[in-house]
C-alpha cells in the first residue's frame, strides 16, 4: 500500500487532498446553512431570514 | 513516478495514516453530536 507514494508525488497529492476537502466542506455548510433544520445561524422560527422580512403599515399621514 | 524510495514511501505512509486516523476521529465526534443534537434519518 505504502508504494503508493513511490507512483504519486506525496506533495501533488496532499494539496490535491486540501482543496478538494476545503470545497467539499464549503459546499457541506452551505447547504446546511439553506435548510431550515440545520441552519445554525437565522432566527430559529424566521423562516431562514436572518432579519425579518415584515414591514408594518404605513402611519396615518398628518393633515 | 515520484522521487520517493522505498523507505521513504513506507515512512510517509505511517504519517499520512496517522493523520488520517485523526481526520476520522474527528469527523465522526462531529457527525455523532450533530446526530445527538438533529438526527438526520
Amino acid at each position: 500500500m505504502h508504494r503508493l507514494w513511490m507512483l504519486f508525488d506525496p506533495r501533488q497529492v496532499m494539496t490535491g487532498i486540501a482543496v478538494a476537502l476545503l470545497t467539499l466542506a464549503l459546499t457541506i455548510h452551505f447547504i446546511l446553512l439553506s435548510t431550515d433544520r440545520y441552519n445554525w445561524l437565522g432566527d430559529p422560527d424566521g423562516g431562514g431570514l436572518a432579519v425579518s422580512t415584515h414591514q408594518e403599515a404605513m402611519p396615518p399621514a398628518r393633515s | 513516478m515520484s522521487s520517493l524510495s522505498d523507505s521513504e514511501a513506507k515512512e510517509f505512509h505511517s504519517a499520512y495514516l496517522t493523520g488520517f486516523s485523526g481526520f476520522l476521529a474527528i469527523a465522526l465526534v462531529a457527525h455523532w453530536l450533530l446526530y445527538t443534537w438533529k438526527p438526520w434519518f
